[in-house]
């Protein structure tokens, strides 16, 4: 059971396991990953962000998230992923986004949180706005996040 | 007809997230982008042309000499930063 959820409200991360743990009443172990809004440019100078505007492609981004999950599920089988990804206007400790797997045992659901989130960041068409002390800065990919992908299909 | 879509920055450089072109036979992104040059801002069509944007066709991804069908909705992606 895949849910993947894009949306502009806030998400309750109680709610959020609870909901998961409904679709996966046999699993073992339960993931989950909370991300939130830095307030830290890339370089963590003293300058600052205010918030940060997410766009994306709606329909695309929801096939996108669906897929990448698939993905992890056939590399590392699990019982249940969800997936909350906030766009729109977010301040500076905001959650942005919300994943979490549960499965049979721990280590798959360590290992697909990780991977789903690794190809998040790389593969799904969202976009990333920093609005601060530097003014407005479109968020290129970052050479680590492209690194974490690659240690998947490497390994 | 054709749809274009222009998302992030593209669309910062288009001054706007959609336009309709005309379908023009054996037309593929990259033609649709060079027949864009001196009509749409040239930041739009540099970016397009020289960076590292990546298309979609009905929100599949697609190279950028694929060949496009009249109806099509193409999507221009700049580099992802989600999460």
């Amino acid at each position: 059971m895949i849910a993947i959820d894009i949306r502009e409200h806030d998400f309750n991360i109680g709610d959020e396991y609870a909901e998961l743990c409904s679709q996966a009443p046999r699993a073992g172990a339960v993931v989950f990953f909370v991300g939130l809004v830095r307030d830290l440019y890339v370089d963590e100078s003293d300058d600052r962000v205010d918030h940060i505007e997410l766009s994306h492609y709606a329909g695309m981004t929801e096939t996108l998230c669906e897929s990448i999950c698939q993905q992890a599920n056939e590399r590392f089988p699990y019982d249940a992923a969800r997936v909350v990804h906030r766009v729109g206007k977010l301040a500076a400790g905001a959650q942005i986004v919300f994943v979490a797997v549960a499965s049979r045992h721990r280590e798959n659901a360590f290992q697909a949180a990780q991977y789903i989130m690794d190809y998040l960041k790389t593969n799904a068409t969202l976009w990333k706005k920093e609005v601060g002390s530097r003014g407005e800065n479109w968020v290129g990919m970052k050479e680590n996040d492209q690194q974490a992908t690659l240690r998947w299909e490497q390994s | 007809m054709i749809k274009v879509l222009f998302f992030a920055q593209l669309a910062e450089y288009a001054g706007r997230s959609s336009c309709e072109l005309e379908y023009q036979a054996a037309m593929t992104p990259r033609s649709m982008v060079k027949s864009m040059v001196g009509v749409v801002p040239k930041e739009l069509t540099d970016a397009l042309l020289h960076d590292v944007a990546m298309v979609a066709a009905n929100e599949v991804m697609i190279a950028w000499d694929d060949a496009l069908s009249d109806g099509d909705e193409v999507a221009f992606l700049p580099p992802f930063s989600g999460g």
